[in-house]
């Protein structure tokens, strides 16, 4: 006979996340057992871009879900039980990138408009290394403006969600969407091509 | 027709663009960026390098699933020590503030302290004949749990780990295997009756810190039939 209680691979659906929040601020462990399986992956994905270190990404995982632990009571429903847990990752998510950014500062060179220079980006929209381009340029972005980038272009969030993960407006999301963008394309051809040929 | 001159409207597609290429973007503001960029080679060549940027961003890095069960169990160890400190944890705030109400609260706790000295009453004249029953079930061997007497632990594994792996830890933890493996490669353990209850919590947590182990679980904590 099978354990009613034990159930490693019951994903609960966006309308049971209330109600399992509401047995988590009873203190019930089987629940939060339960939500900590279901936002492991989706956290470990979003924070190990953030931090590229597992060990680091599962301590902030778990600080994450101890806040979801202690405050579960605090829930109002004004917004998903997702976008909620979302936020306390994010604000641990802006911690690390700003303490690393101190750290490991480096000035984005800035470049010249890249449509102004066809080939400089068909360079770079066609290269092989994008990959690794867009990972080591978005390194040199601000916290704020590199979060943005991540919540919409990684985990596929609209502008509203952004915004209510990070509470801030949503004019404050399309801003820094859009200087973020900027900084981006200028850190990608920094760090893309050489520098003799960057500006040709 | 190529525009490269820019325009206001191009300006305006600029802060659109980003939400077109997530799939974020409403219906009417898509058939705006398509529109435009169908026309204007500059917003075209931009929409080309944010797609770029956002399937590089999206690829990943490698294929690894990551289990979260050793992070569960760092969570678990975590909460113990919590509780093993006697932090409190938070009340429920948001309900505290819109409900609570004195004169009704006082009223509803004497009635509950009431009650709970009628229940400790009876069950203090009926303890001796209530002790006997079995007061559990557990996975696949339902006959040996309800005779057993002492703290029964049920204890999850990852598939790795065979039964004499199992029969050896739980003799490291001065317990022995009761039942299983279910399917899922779950057993329980039994912990003599003479064993305090602040002994099982030590084994349980020594359990939990094993690295094969996927869940722990007391089923009843202290001497399952303590005939008090």
């Amino acid at each position: 006979m099978s354990s009613p209680r034990f159930h490693p691979d019951s994903s609960p659906s966006s309308a049971d996340e209330p109600a399992l929040l509401a047995r988590v601020a009873e203190g019930d462990r089987e629940s939060f057992r339960r939500l900590y399986v279901h936002y492991h992956r989706r956290l470990h994905r979003f924070l190990m871009r953030i931090t590229r270190e597992p060990h680091v990404c599962e301590e902030i995982i778990n600080d994450t879900m101890m806040v979801v632990w202690r405050h579960a009571g605090d829930f109002r429903g004004d917004s998903q039980v997702s976008t909620w847990i979302m936020g306390i990752a994010y604000r641990r998510a802006l911690k690390t990138l700003q303490r690393n950014r101190t750290a490991r500062a480096q000035p984005i060179m800035v470049m010249p408009d890249p449509a102004a220079g066809h080939v400089t980006l068909d360079a770079l929209v066609n290269g092989a290394e994008m990959h690794d381009w867009v990972g080591a340029a978005l390194d040199r972005l601000s916290p704020e403006h590199r979060l943005v980038l991540e919540l919409a272009y990684f985990m596929g969030l609209s502008c509203e969600e952004i915004a209510s993960i990070a509470g801030c407006p949503v004019g404050t999301v399309k801003t820094r969407m859009f200087y973020g963008r900027e900084r981006l394309r200028d850190a990608l051809q920094a760090v893309a091509l050489p520098r003799g040929e960057a500006a040709t | 027709m190529t525009r490269s001159v820019r325009t206001r409207e191009c300006d305006a597609i600029g802060e659109l663009i980003a939400w077109y290429v997530n799939g974020t973007l409403d219906p009417a503001g898509c058939a705006r960026v398509e529109a435009h960029t169908s026309a204007c080679e500059r917003c075209r060549i931009t929409l080309a390098m944010e797609t770029r940027v956002a399937e590089a961003m999206r690829a990943p890095a490698d294929n690894v699933e990551h289990s979260p069960h050793a992070g569960w169990q760092k969570m678990l160890a975590r909460l113990d020590a919590e509780e093993e400190a006697g932090v409190p944890r938070p009340v429920r705030r948001a309900a505290a503030r819109r409900k609570f109400n004195w004169p009704v609260a006082m009223g509803i706790a004497v009635a509950v302290q009431a009650a709970a000295i009628v229940v400790l009453a009876i069950a203090l004249v009926q303890g001796r004949q209530q002790a006997e029953a079995p007061r559990y079930r557990t996975l696949s061997n339902v006959d040996a749990t309800l005779a057993a007497r002492g703290s029964l632990v049920r204890i999850a594994f990852d598939a790795t780990v065979d039964e004499r792996t199992v029969r050896a830890l739980a003799q490291r933890v001065e317990g022995r295997v009761l039942a299983g493996p279910s399917p899922e490669n779950v057993y329980t353990f039994v912990f003599d009756d003479a064993d305090s209850a602040a002994q099982i919590e030590d084994r349980v947590r020594a359990l939990r810190r094993e690295p094969h182990v996927l869940l722990v679980e007391p089923v009843v904590l202290g001497p399952a039939d303590a005939s008090g």
